[in-house]
């Protein structure tokens, strides 16, 4: 059966955090310190250190991804790895006495912070995005519906191959530039960068122009079809424009699948990153701590 | 000059001729690339936004050269190159477009047609990038990035700063180079500033904490809280200055004023330290003892004068004490209402006429006799000559005035009793040429005088208005009268800190109450602890002042002998510590 790492083993891991955060609050408020709250006090040392194994148990569940088979189950695993990354968000503020300034020690909370936000985003990722991905993909793979374009667009140059060369012109130069995916950023926003050019007519140049939902080119291609005469093309044009109308349907459904599969992936191309300047950066933080001691 | 472009389409369904599209460009140079403001736009990810240019090239006429514009260079009838002179039949080739040069006869602008590679099979699909993983963005790459520039950035550079001295002011010199700067958690104290970016000024050896002696080699006169030869001195083995004196910290005070710190002990002192005087003490509003007022007391010695000693009392509300000052001092006469009789007719006095602050303000000057008394309190002794005055504090003094006075008005006025003899004088001769025998009446009738005077200076008028004076029995001449000495208390509370300038917006009787009905110069008027607390609280008081102990107390007191002696020695062999041995040797 398949359990949540959310609520693995009866929130496991989420009481044990739990106890953990109430313990360090406690610690923090009823601390008997002559000085004011800093890293450099007894109770500073105490929860940095903490805070130092937390962060090599959490960056260990890295390692332990990639060995299969020993040392608990891979959801206990995650779920401890969740939990205990937002409580040491909190170990960390505690450590520090809320004193921050432009230095190493702020950089690697600041890192920190970062590596928490980035696997917060990664949980609610996990936690949203997988059942929206089968929901709109429907029952076909990514590789089908990559395939029906291609197809689509065959079929389409076929039925242009016969019509006046600047429709077949129009066209190839519409698929030349249909865009899915492409640049990070075209992927995560999962917006649609068609172009297509539209040719010189009568006074005005030619221009490419946005073809998002291969609106353009149907707007083109509707007005050759008002100035046609025979019949027989008619009917052809009627059916090329059937043809790119369902073709912009599914290059839509790809869009919105890229976009989803990207953001699900994006957050680790982040925090893993951060996860590697965050260990330098702690080990920074310590020997500049004892260094200049 | 004219460039022609023929675009193939597709070759025709029927009669598989080929069909163009015509372009006729006009411009000196035609330009290739992905941008949309290219001639020629090739759109696909591996061209660059602006590619390549055709223009002509030097020499023959209508010779042309293609030229790349980035690095990757076009392809050339195979051939990658940066720039290739153009001919007839040439191949050029940018990412999936492909260009060949058409003959043309003299004259006609310069022709090229132009295809898409993946044309020639018909597939006209185009790569996508579908997926992050293909799209060249790398974790392993950003990650050796990020990590290494972190490295860099706040380990080893600064590392560098801390370990290489040469490249020291090179690193530290700008807030916009890494340094060991950057290993700073937080602002130095202004007092410190100074210092600036020189970390090794305090942190001398790498991987241990700061020693006493980094701060005693400036401070070098700081002196302990308990006396250092006492064995109170153990207690305060392990404390490091920077126990209470934190730098680097956000709050700009470099000394912690944690009241905790002093309550630790203070609070239970009697368990720490036997033999200790001191009442435990915890904090100002709840658990402080009752004000204790150092009063001096004078001990005749057998040979002669007096020792004074303090003792010190507790002030309590409704419990006098007293001073034996030897003086006499009415402050509610002084004060009086209605006035006082002065030179110049009644006057009404305040406090502020004879009591006055010091320089600092903080203290009050030491009442004076010449400065306070005198303008009403003359020392005249002779009514008939109102210009003389005994000298004060000096009994010796005193009588010889009186002699010198009386001796003069005998010489100089005739006064004294009748001559009984005329000396004859020579005419022209001096004066006042005196002869043995009236030499002997002047002096006696001179000391005769000034007994006088000085009986009732002693006794009467002058000086007993202000000092006790003893007679003391079986002496004679001027040694008969023993003024008692006055030693008036300068501090009262010695181990307490007190501002008269930071109160000065209060009226003084409001805290020493009384004041203006004292008769007695012996009443102490040091105010009782309660005065102080209807302003001041404990530390953590949210309705009042707080008041933690150093507002008022001291840990490093005077004449206790230098906090750090330990360190001081054993830093003789540093330059710096020469400095503070010399310094040591200057003091007594």
């Amino acid at each position: 059966m398949h359990q949540s790492f959310f609520s693995y083993r009866r929130y496991r891991y989420a009481v044990r955090a739990g106890a953990l955060a109430v313990l360090a609050i406690l610690a923090y408020v009823f601390c008997p310190l002559r000085e004011p709250k800093s890293g450099g006090t007894w109770l500073g040392y105490t929860l940095g250190t903490i805070g130092a194994l937390l962060i090599i148990y959490l960056a260990w569940y890295g390692v332990r991804r990639r060995t299969f088979g020993s040392g608990g189950s891979a959801t206990g695993w995650l779920s401890a790895h969740v939990y205990f990354g937002f409580v040491l968000m909190l170990v960390a503020t505690l450590h520090c006495g809320f004193q921050f300034g432009w230095n190493v020690h702020t950089a690697a909370y600041v890192l920190l912070a970062l590596v928490v936000l980035s696997g917060a985003w990664g949980t609610y990722a996990y936690a949203r995005y997988p059942s929206l991905i089968v929901k709109q993909r429907g029952n076909i793979s990514r590789a089908e519906l990559v395939e029906e374009i291609y197809q689509l667009d065959g079929r389409a140059l076929r039925v242009a191959s016969v019509l006046p060369a600047d429709v077949h012109d129009l066209l190839a130069d519409s698929i030349r530039r249909t865009q899915v995916g492409g640049s990070i950023w075209a992927m995560l926003r999962g917006f649609d960068e068609s172009t297509v050019l539209i040719p010189a007519g009568g006074s005005a140049p030619s221009r490419v122009v946005p073809n998002q939902g291969q609106r353009a080119l149907i707007e083109a291609l509707a007005g050759r079809l008002a100035a046609q005469a025979d019949s027989n093309e008619i009917a052809k044009m009627h059916s090329l424009l059937d043809i790119v109308a369902r073709k912009a349907s599914l290059v839509a459904r790809l869009q919105k699948d890229v976009q989803l599969q990207s953001l699900i992936q994006f957050w680790l191309y982040l925090h893993l990153p951060l996860c590697f300047a965050l260990l330098v950066a702690l080990a920074a933080h310590i020997i500049a701590v004892f260094f200049y001691w | 000059m004219r460039f022609r472009v023929l675009r193939w389409i597709r070759s025709d369904v029927a009669t598989g001729n080929k069909q163009y599209r015509e372009v006729v460009v006009q411009t000196r140079r035609l330009t290739i690339g992905r941008g949309s403001d290219q001639h020629l736009q090739i759109a696909d990810p591996k061209v660059f936004e602006n590619h390549a240019v055709i223009r002509p090239g030097r020499g023959r006429e209508g010779a042309m050269v293609v030229e790349a514009l980035t690095p990757s260079g076009v392809i050339v009838n195979g051939r990658n190159r940066l720039s290739s002179s153009l001919n007839p039949g040439d191949e050029v080739r940018i990412g999936p477009a492909v260009l060949i040069v058409e003959p043309v006869p003299k004259g006609a602008p310069f022709t090229l047609r132009f295809r898409m590679a993946e044309q020639e099979n018909g597939r006209l699909d185009r790569l996508h990038v579908l997926s992050l993983s293909d799209s060249g963005l790398s974790k392993r790459f950003w990650s050796l990035m990020l990590a290494s520039g972190v490295a860099a950035i706040f380990l080893l550079v600064p590392m560098a700063a801390a370990l290489y001295q040469p490249l020291r002011p090179l690193l530290r010199a700008s807030a916009m180079v890494p340094s060991d700067g950057l290993w700073s958690p937080g602002p130095l104290h202004a007092a410190h500033a100074f210092i600036g970016s020189d970390c090794n000024a305090c942190h001398t050896s790498p991987f241990s904490p700061i020693e006493n002696v980094q701060c005693t080699s400036c401070h070098s006169k700081v002196e302990h809280h308990v006396p250092v030869t006492s064995n109170d001195v153990v207690l305060f083995d392990l404390k490091r200055c920077g126990a209470c004196h934190i730098e680097h910290a956000e709050t700009p005070s470099v000394v912690s004023r944690d009241q905790r710190l002093c309550s630790d002990c203070h609070s239970d002192l009697r368990t720490k330290s036997p033999k200790t005087e001191l009442l435990n003490v915890a904090d100002f509003g709840k658990d402080h003892p009752d004000f204790r007022v150092n009063v001096l007391q004078g001990r005749e010695r057998p040979k002669g004068g007096i020792d004074w000693t303090t003792v010190r009392l507790d002030v309590l509300p409704g419990v006098k004490r007293f001073e034996r000052s030897h003086l006499t001092f009415s402050h509610a006469q002084h004060l009086a209402r209605k006035g006082i009789k002065g030179p110049d007719g009644d006057e009404v006095l305040q406090c502020a006429n004879c009591h006055l602050p010091d320089e600092s303000g903080r203290r009050m000057q030491p009442i004076q006799m010449e400065k306070n008394c005198s303008r009403c309190h003359s020392l005249r002794f002779d009514e008939k000559d109102p210009t003389t005055t005994v000298p004060h504090g000096d009994i010796d003094g005193v009588y010889t005035t009186l002699l010198s006075h009386f001796s003069r008005r005998f010489l100089e006025e005739g006064a004294g009793p009748v001559r009984t003899s005329q000396f004859v004088r020579r005419p022209g001769g001096r004066a006042d040429v005196v002869g043995r025998e009236e030499q002997t009446r002047a002096r006696d009738w001179a000391e005769q005088q000034s007994l006088l005077a000085a009986r009732d200076l002693f006794e009467r008028r002058v000086c007993v208005d202000c000092h006790e004076v003893t007679k003391l029995p079986g002496m004679t001449g001027i040694q008969q009268w023993r003024v008692e000495p006055v030693k008036l208390t300068r501090n009262w509370m010695p181990r307490a800190r007190f501002d008269h300038q930071a109160h000065k917006t209060t009226e003084c009787v409001a805290c020493h109450a009384g004041a203006n009905g004292s008769k007695t110069s012996g009443d102490v008027l040091m105010p009782a602890i309660g005065e102080c607390r209807t302003c001041h609280a404990g530390a953590d008081s949210k309705n009042k002042l707080p008041s933690d102990c150093l507002m008022c107390h001291q840990f490093h007191l005077p004449g206790r002998g230098l906090f750090d002696q330990q360190a001081t020695i054993e830093s003789q062999a540093s330059p710096r510590a020469g400095i503070i041995s010399r310094m040591r040797e200057q003091q007594p």
